[in-house]
């Protein structure tokens, strides 16, 4: 009987692994191939599209839309800095005037005649890439990406919501209980939160009027995960905030050897890479002689002492060992045939699918 | 495709679960003689790998044909037929019709996809919906609401904790339900899922004769009622059908492989579905059921009844009506046999257009009754 079970590796110490810096848009790549780079390194830079606002400028002056182009002080195309002024208009025979102040520095880039409507388009910014990690370049794509192999510590988790994203880790709940949305203060602005059972709605709420960069948590409610993937109906979106979960949906608390790993990193450096549902702890120190990530296997085969979560929603925090495989197909109690394993959970032994089953490897 | 050798190892990778049958000819026809499951690898080469060897010596010397899911995606595709392929050539193998003018219609509910399959006359159509129990299900959830599936549940639940299940279900698609809470959310989709496929049905449902059911959550369930019952109340038809089961899993693929299909199919029955819009309690019709006693049996089936009379596999019924005004049965042929099947015949008078139960106490209440009278 084939008794495969998908290998989960929770956590990573001192591992070397394959690191992707995306830039957000085409831009320049500064490093090449088996360049040497710090975290502080900027390995490309670009120029993300700048965003526009628009005014109805005829209304704020109170004239008709063609009139309130005679009162723009620049020409379509010109710069503008937040308080100068673009438009003036003078009533009552010179006594009254109406300004019109740029509230943004950017560009005037627009004025529609028929509408009235004033567009200003921000100032475009270039925008620097750093390594984030120190290691060796192993792949550029111009323009685009570059991929670093680096010593880290890593943190598997299940499923990640968001774009990537850093920040300094910090402990924000014990593993086992919900996330209070009254633990997040600003202090917690620009760093990743660890810990936790469950992250509500009210706290991703605080989280983004704090500025927090990551969450990462053993559970959330699957009905509020899919409002961060999909915040408008069938579009996915990035909200400004990562979500990392490391167990699965609803109230999961965290694995404690996940929780304990970030309780030793807490203070450091991490990013979420959402793409692989994984957080990365760099460390310094070149990668040589360290445990390669690449080729491990994803599933294992089921043998004895084996340690092992069972995964029986709604509880995924139960773990035990493997005392021994069943040799056929047997009868669950629902009637469901199916191969089975005897698994040692605390001082009971239970019969379990064997599709149940996930293997806790490393 | 027609079948050389006597021995046929069939593979099909799905998005979950792998599954394969080694099939033995015993001369006259090909009978079952192993099966095995495994969770879907990244290589579909190492998934065949894996089961030759488990089958042993047998499997080295068999034909192997491989079918892979559309929503599986393993390296090494090259040379294997897709699922929606196999069905194709299941319906091109099945012909026009059942002779007598009347069509059969194909279920295949599955982890990351589902599909229809029609029969009839000239029309011969597949069609894929994006949607599963498995990885699929979380895309039924954003176009659907929980309440959908709430109302299918015989004990009260709290919607956060269906949403919970069905993305749990979404990350470990291979897992099993081990409590009847968990089996009825899985059974929930999977009506909600059947739902939306018979929803594409092109023609009317008298003109189909036969159906086949096929996925795990159907083939799985603890018992084959659950996916008699399942069909009725997914699926609105209307008239007589005669309802077959793929237990084994083994639909997907058969296709184009010159096998009989009953030999691997489970005969379910006859379902008897009842047009009326009566008030609950009301009679439908005096049925009288021939089963080859010294009397008929005589059934009175009343608004919102669900009645299951057992006749075994391979046996045929005939059928006499009292059908009071306001009630159909449509496309009924009086000289029509019905047929026996692991359930029997079943007659459903619950109403056409079906009204779905609310998920409320009363809703509740209706579902425990037609699962008991189911038992």
């Amino acid at each position: 009987m084939i008794m495969l079970v998908r290998a989960r590796y929770p956590t990573n110490e001192k591992v070397s692994c394959l690191i992707d810096r995306f830039l957000p848009v085409k831009g320049r790549i500064l490093v090449k191939r088996r360049d040497l780079v710090k975290p502080e390194t900027v390995i490309g830079v670009c120029q993300p599209a700048p965003g526009f606002r628009t005014y109805n400028l005829a209304h704020m002056l109170g004239v008709a839309p063609d009139r309130a182009a005679d009162c723009l002080l620049r020409p379509v195309g010109s710069q503008v800095y937040r308080g100068s002024v673009i438009a003036r208009r003078k009533s009552l025979l010179g006594l009254k005037t109406l300004e019109f102040t740029s509230p943004i520095d950017g560009v005037l880039y627009h004025y529609s005649k028929e509408t009235g409507l004033l567009t200003l388009q921000y100032a475009s910014h270039q925008m620097k890439l750093i390594a984030g990690v120190e290691g060796v370049v192993e792949k550029v794509m111009p323009g685009r990406w570059v991929q670093i192999k680096a010593l880290v510590s890593k943190v598997q988790g299940v499923i990640a919501a968001g774009n990537d994203r850093e920040g300094i880790i910090k402990i924000i709940s014990n593993p086992d209980i919900a996330i209070s949305p009254q633990a997040v203060t600003g202090s917690c602005q620009g760093k990743i939160l660890a810990g936790g059972a469950l992250l509500s709605k009210e706290v991703i709420y605080k989280c983004l009027a704090v500025k927090v960069k990551g969450v990462i948590c053993g559970g959330m409610h699957w009905r509020d995960f899919n409002e961060i993937v999909t915040p408008a109906r069938g579009r996915s979106e990035d909200v400004g905030l990562t979500v990392l979960l490391t167990e699965g949906f609803g109230y999961q608390p965290m694995n404690r050897t996940i929780f304990d790993l970030l309780s030793r990193y807490e203070n450091w450096f991490g990013m979420i890479l959402s793409n692989s549902g994984i957080c990365v702890i760099p460390l310094s120190g070149r990668t040589t002689g360290e445990r390669e990530e690449a080729g491990r296997e994803k599933f294992v085969e089921l043998k004895k002492h084996l340690n092992v979560r069972l995964i029986n929603p709604p509880r995924l925090d139960v773990f035990g060992t493997i005392s021994k495989l069943g040799g056929k197909e047997t009868r669950m109690q629902l009637g469901i045939r199916t191969p089975v394993a005897e698994v040692k959970v605390g001082d009971r032994l239970e019969i379990v699918p064997t599709r149940n089953l996930e293997a806790i490897v490393g | 495709m027609g079948v050389g050798g006597d021995r046929l190892l069939l593979i099909d990778i799905g998005s979950a679960v792998s599954k394969a049958y080694l099939l033995v000819s015993t001369g006259a026809f090909f009978q079952l003689s192993r099966r095995a499951e495994m969770l879907t690898l990244d290589s579909a080469a190492e998934v065949v790998g894996r089961f030759r060897r488990e089958m042993g010596e047998e499997a080295g010397r068999s034909k192997v044909v491989v079918s892979v899911s559309p929503a599986a995606s393993p390296s090494g595709l090259e040379g294997f037929k897709l699922e929606g392929q196999v069905f194709r050539a299941l319906l091109d193998r099945m012909g026009g019709d059942m002779g007598n003018g009347r069509g059969m219609l194909i279920f295949e509910v599955g982890a990351g996809k589902s599909w229809k399959g029609e029969l009839l006359g000239d029309l011969k159509e597949l069609e894929e919906l994006n949607y599963g129990v498995g990885q699929g299900a979380r895309r039924l959830l954003d176009s659907s609401c929980e309440s959908n599936l709430a109302r299918w549940l015989s004990e009260q639940m709290e919607f956060v904790q269906i949403g919970d299940y069905i993305g749990n279900k979404s990350i470990f698609p291979g897992q099993l339900p081990l409590s009847s809470r968990s089996l009825e959310i899985e059974e929930a989709l999977c009506r909600e899922i059947l739902s939306e496929l018979g929803k594409k049905v092109k023609s009317d449902w008298q003109k189909y004769e036969r159906i086949y059911l096929s996925g795990a959550v159907l083939s799985q369930a603890p018992d084959v009622s659950h996916s008699l019952l399942i069909f009725l109340d997914a699926i609105p038809f209307e008239g007589v059908v005669d309802v077959w089961l793929d237990r084994l899993g083994i639909l997907p693929v058969l296709g184009d492989l010159s096998v009989e299909l009953g030999r691997f199919l489970t005969p379910l029955g006859s379902a008897v579905c009842f047009s009326h819009q009566l008030k609950e309690g009301e009679v439908v019709a005096r049925i009288f059921l021939d089963l080859g006693l010294s009397e008929e049996l005589s059934v009175v089936a009343r608004s919102g009844d669900l009645i299951r009379v057992p006749v075994a596999s391979e046996r045929s019924v005939s059928m006499r009506l009292e059908l009071p005004s306001g009630v159909e049965l449509m496309g009924w042929d009086p000289d029509r046999q019905l047929s026996g099947g692991e359930v029997g015949v079943v007659i459903d008078a619950r109403g056409r257009p079906f009204n779905k139960p609310e998920a409320d106490e009363l809703g509740r209440r209706k579902v425990c009754l037609w699962r008991e009278a189911f038992r």
